[in-house]
């Protein structure tokens, strides 16, 4: 025994030495760009033209120019704007992805249901997942166009007179997006909502059933509990997923957030403080999102660390 | 009633099947059609002009869809080859041998696996521009070695699967740490290694943000740029057969890949979720 | 069972497609390997024995109308080459990569727009013509708005041009035969001439059940170009002429009125839909410069794409059933310098280039016939426009260099600015959003001035 410990005391700088390349490459290319990006948020840098602006320092000025609006109060900062933007199109696609991932999870894990085919409708419901995102978009883009192929539709079963407008109107585009977000996530959620499921007790379902439950009487109060932690770690993926929300609304409106800003989402602006190249701008968006980001992040890792601690429905 | 809720579980279900299934299906269809089909109509039925719209869209110099199929292809398995090597190793190293950091490296990692990389955005540009690496798939692939989210698959796949006694064994037999992990410890982490290759593949082969801001030579584009341009490009809208097909060639490895590798993807998905 | 069918049939369906696209392929995948050899330095190993350098040309552009006319003019040395580099125009893509690219020394050549030219007309960077060796007697046929634009605060001409851009007024002759009686331009002129009568015929139309235009920023630029005041004025502050509030005024009447389609922007797939209808809603004219016959409408007239073999003809869709006239004020749209890095080592080649393009007589005049272009020479222009076997096909054989040649002498472009291009997009768009009914006046303001100072922020809201 004590020559084994010996012996695992000398290993110790290989452990050293296998995590050194991550820490390395995390310190040159992650954490040193955050400490860059925090240093360029103090000054006014920007091109005019073919000619730089600044480097000049300007302290907090940037941090105030992103926190107020026109009228210069701290409401009516574009900020919130884009915020609410993002946190509406994320609910727009994840209200109905929880339902309907649920209901398939339910559904695909009952045995007296035993449904057919799952392999199949798992595949087809998955695929969405692992389409380019900027390829759905060009393609929905066309889609709802108003030439496109859904307008078409409505237009020869006489549903409309004229072409629908969808990309025009607030909730037209919201729409689109929540919808994209709904087909592309579903199918991952339910995968996930489904080994969360069949890591149940099938004695507890028995009983149950025994006991005369009804099918929604067992969803409701033994498996819903039961995958709790699963569902807030699905949630709150989910969330920083939909905070981070960019490829689908710059794609499908051509990067102008329209109409009237209403699918501008908070890492589109960034883009474009970063496009033209302003980078004081850019680095104090990036800043302030930063905290709220590193806030969520920390609410992630307690639902990670309790569920690791609870044992994981996996396990 | 059983009778009952299977009918509606089959009828929400073929349902989303058709809604998955749709987009698709008109892009097939209008990938076959000329522009002026297109204009007059959605058809469930496909056109003549398919290889026509595939020639157009290849000898198109504005549209370096081969050039850029060829560059998402290297960066995405350059990608994948060093997020699964350096996260494994990383792995390994927490999990294998016991030293003081230990844990505070395996909370660290925790920590920073949720915030997005667009935060660092500009200071890594400015670094990228500093190392003149604009317009090169290396700060892309780089960077991959610390990858956070596989890093936590692989580890919590060795917790399960790998024990410190088979370490012990080639230990016995000679072999250094270093071999240890790459004829033995790898080997054996094939199952998590497959499933991480196809999520960072099919992850590399989306994305689109950074490449977006970094690589703006024509020569060094990748699909999701190209597409990007697409949508900016008002004289292609002259073209419709063009912009569904290079739309649909842009999709078409993952697809197939996706198709023929499926069972264990889905598998992978719920394997990764529960872990989580 | 099941599943696996399924699995295995859309499996087969995707290779399917695959291996007809590997099919396809085998007949031009000759194109990508030319253009790897481009960047490739071996290629100099293998170039046959000129004796020659193999050169490359890096040159930079937003459309194909540029490649276009140099593949049809230009003729190089054996062992010259041009790798077109291409970015789209729209949300300033291209602006900003040559701005990236140039001070790179990543381009020789590009070609700039009036939008945003006074950016690279006063840098350094982009070489004074004359110190390429292009000489007055060259540059003496040249129209002198298209000198005065490109010249520099410094005095120096840094860009030179194959065309003019006088604005035309374009219309469909049967529409205009079956509702005023008649297609002859001289007629119709009557029936646009000022912005009153262009309404009232508007209105005429649309009893018809006929757009006077396709959407709602076909008429910005003959406002625009009427403007007593640049955008910018030199304390950076945005002005909004008052001209251009008569232009927002006039289109949300039409907008309202449904003589222009709603929500419908230039370049759109219902603003292309509108050249060549069918059952839709047919429109009656575009404003374009002469640039957007060839290498705009043409394209979209047509039934069958000249890549599909169509041809241009009158019976394939709507090619041949259309007209200019001058329409209600004179304009200009676009117009495209070609410009050169000062920095290039090619730069004898260069000037031969700007020379077979800009300067060369006969190729003017194969440009004119080609494309029906405004060619940047008063001499071939006199000539084409007097020529009485000289027509645009696409125009019924009707001569608009004839009817154009008196009013490029009028093009007033002192009041263009560095950055109209951001602006001219913003305010397109936030108007846009206005006479769709979505914004309100004030928010529409709002809108366009936030776009336009994020990404330019040293301009500011006065």
């Amino acid at each position: 025994m004590a020559k084994i410990k010996a012996k695992g005391v000398s290993y110790a700088k290989w452990g050293y030495i296998f995590i050194a390349p991550f820490f390395i490459v995390f310190s040159i290319f992650t954490l040193y760009p955050v400490l860059m990006t925090f240093y360029y948020s103090f000054f006014e840098r920007f091109m005019i033209g073919l000619n730089q602006h600044g480097p000049y320092y300007v302290g907090l000025d940037n941090y105030v120019a992103v926190l107020t609006g026109a009228d210069g109060s701290f409401f009516s900062s574009n900020l919130w704007q884009y915020f609410l933007n993002t946190l509406i199109m994320w609910l727009l696609g994840f209200v109905p992805q929880i339902a309907a991932s649920l209901l398939l999870a339910a559904w695909f894990t009952d045995l007296r249901l035993n449904l057919k085919m799952q392999g199949f409708f798992k595949t087809v419901i998955y695929l969405p997942n692992i389409i380019m995102a900027a390829a759905f978009s060009m393609l929905m883009f066309q889609l709802f166009d108003t030439i496109g192929p859904v307008n078409a539709t409505l237009l020869r079963m006489d549903v409309v007179e004229e072409p629908v407008r969808f990309l025009s109107s607030t909730m037209g585009a919201r729409g689109i997006i929540g919808l994209m977000n709904f087909i592309m996530w579903f199918g991952n959620t339910t995968i996930l909502l489904m080994a969360a499921m069949m890591g149940i007790d099938p004695a507890l379902f028995e009983a149950a059933e025994i006991d005369g439950a009804s099918p929604r009487d067992i969803f409701w109060k033994i498996t819903m509990p039961l995958i709790n932690p699963i569902l807030v770690y699905v949630m709150i993926t989910s969330m920083i997923g939909g905070l981070q929300m960019f490829d689908i609304p710059q794609i499908l409106t051509n990067t102008s957030g329209g109409p009237n800003n209403t699918t501008m989402t908070l890492i589109m602006h960034l883009n474009q403080h970063l496009f033209s190249r302003n980078f004081g701008m850019a680095g104090a968006f990036s800043a302030l999102l930063f905290i709220g980001m590193s806030a969520l992040s920390l609410l992630v890792f307690k639902t990670v660390a309790n569920n690791a601690a609870s044992g994981g429905p996996g396990h | 009633m059983i009778k009952l809720r299977r009918f509606l579980s089959y009828a929400t279900l073929i349902f989303l099947v058709l809604l998955c299934l749709f987009p698709f299906f008109v892009l097939l269809m209008n990938a076959t059609r000329a522009h002026a089909e297109v204009l007059r109509g959605f058809s469930f039925f496909p056109g003549a002009s398919m290889v026509n719209n595939f020639r157009n869209v290849i000898e198109n110099p504005n549209m370096p869809v081969i050039r850029a199929t060829i560059n998402s292809f290297i960066l995405a398995i350059g990608t994948v080859l060093m997020v699964l090597y350096f996260s494994t190793l990383t792995a390994f190293g927490i999990h294998a041998y016991n030293f003081k950091l230990k844990k505070f490296a395996f909370v660290f990692i925790l920590l920073i696996m949720m915030l997005p990389v667009q935060l660092s955005a500009l200071g890594f540009i400015r670094l990228v521009e500093t190392m003149n690496l604009r317009n090169s798939f290396i700060p892309f692939i780089i960077p991959a070695a610390a990858s956070p989210v596989t890093f936590f698959f692989m580890i919590q796949y060795m917790k399960s699967t790998l024990s410190v006694e088979i370490i012990e064994a080639a230990r016995i037999d000679g072999s250094n740490e270093f071999m240890t992990f790459n004829r033995i410890v790898l080997p054996l982490m094939k199952p998590a290694l497959a499933v991480q290759a196809i999520f960072t593949f099919v992850g590399t082969w989306n994305s689109f943000f950074m490449p977006a801001l970094l690589l703006d030579d024509p020569d060094m584009h990748t699909l999701p740029i190209l597409i990007s341009r697409l949508r900016g490009a008002d004289f292609l809208n002259f073209d419709l057969g063009q912009v569904y097909m290079l739309i649909g060639l842009s999709i078409l490895p993952v697809v197939v890949v996706y198709l023929i590798l499926s069972k264990y993807i889905v598998a992978g998905v719920s394997l990764g979720g529960v872990k989580g | 069972m099941n599943s696996k069918f399924w699995k295995r049939s859309l499996a087969f369906m995707a290779i399917l497609f695959a291996a007809l696209i590997l099919v396809a392929c085998g007949d031009s995948d000759d194109t990508p390997a030319d253009d790897n050899g481009d960047d490739n330095g071996d290629e100099v190993i293998d170039a046959p024995e000129t004796g020659d350098d193999e050169i490359v040309l890096n040159f930079a552009h937003w459309n194909d109308q540029v490649v276009q006319r140099f593949e049809e003019v230009v003729v190089l040395p054996d062992n010259v080459t041009i790798n077109w580099i291409w970015a789209p125009n729209d949300d300033n893509v291209y602006q900003q990569e040559l701005i990236r690219m140039l001070p790179a020394g990543e381009l020789d050549l590009f070609v700039a727009e009036v939008d945003y030219i006074a950016q690279f007309t006063e840098s350094d960077l982009v070489a004074d013509v004359r110190d390429l060796g292009l000489t007055d007697a060259d540059l003496s046929y040249m129209f002198q708005y298209t000198l005065d634009v490109a010249t520099g605060p410094d005095g120096a001409l840094r860009g030179v041009s194959w065309e003019a851009n006088p604005g035309l007024f374009i219309y469909r002759r049967s529409i205009a035969y079956d509702v005023f009686g008649t297609d002859d331009p001289d007629v119709i002129q009557g029936y646009v001439q000022d912005w009153a009568t262009f309404e009232a015929s508007a209105a005429v139309l649309y009893e018809q059940g006929v757009r006077m235009v396709a959407g709602y920023a076909d008429t910005y630029r003959t406002f625009s170009n009427n403007v007593t005041e640049p955008w910018v004025n030199e304390d950076n502050e945005i002005i909004i002429d008052p001209h251009m509030m008569s232009w927002v005024d006039q289109t949300y009447r039409f907008i309202d009125q449904g003589f222009a389609g709603v929500g419908v922007g230039l370049w759109s797939g219902e603003w292309s839909q509108g050249v060549n209808p069918g059952d839709t809603t047919p429109v009656f004219g575009y404003f374009h410069a002469p640039w957007g016959i060839s290498f705009v409408m043409r394209d979209q007239s047509l039934d069958v794409q000249l890549a599909d073999g169509g041809e241009e003809e009158v019976g394939n869709g709507t090619f041949g059933d259309w007209a200019a006239v001058p329409g209600p004020e004179g304009f200009f749209w676009g117009g495209t310098w070609i410009m050169a890095y000062s920095g290039s080592p090619h730069q004898e080649l260069i000037a031969d280039i700007m020379r077979q393009m800009t300067v060369d007589q006969d190729n003017l005049r194969t440009l004119s016939e080609n494309f029906g272009d405004f060619v940047n020479n008063s001499a071939v222009v006199e000539d084409v426009a007097n020529d009485p076997d000289f027509g645009s096909a696409f125009l019924g054989g009707q001569n608009h260099i004839a009817l154009l040649a008196d009013a490029v002498e009028t093009i007033d472009m002192s009041h263009v600015g560095a950055f109209d291009q951001a602006i001219t997009s913003a305010f397109q768009g936030a108007w846009g959003d206005y006479f769709e009914g979505i914004v309100t006046r004030e928010e529409a303001l709002d809108n366009f001035f936030e776009t336009v100072t994020t990404f330019h922020p040293h301009l500011r809201r006065p």
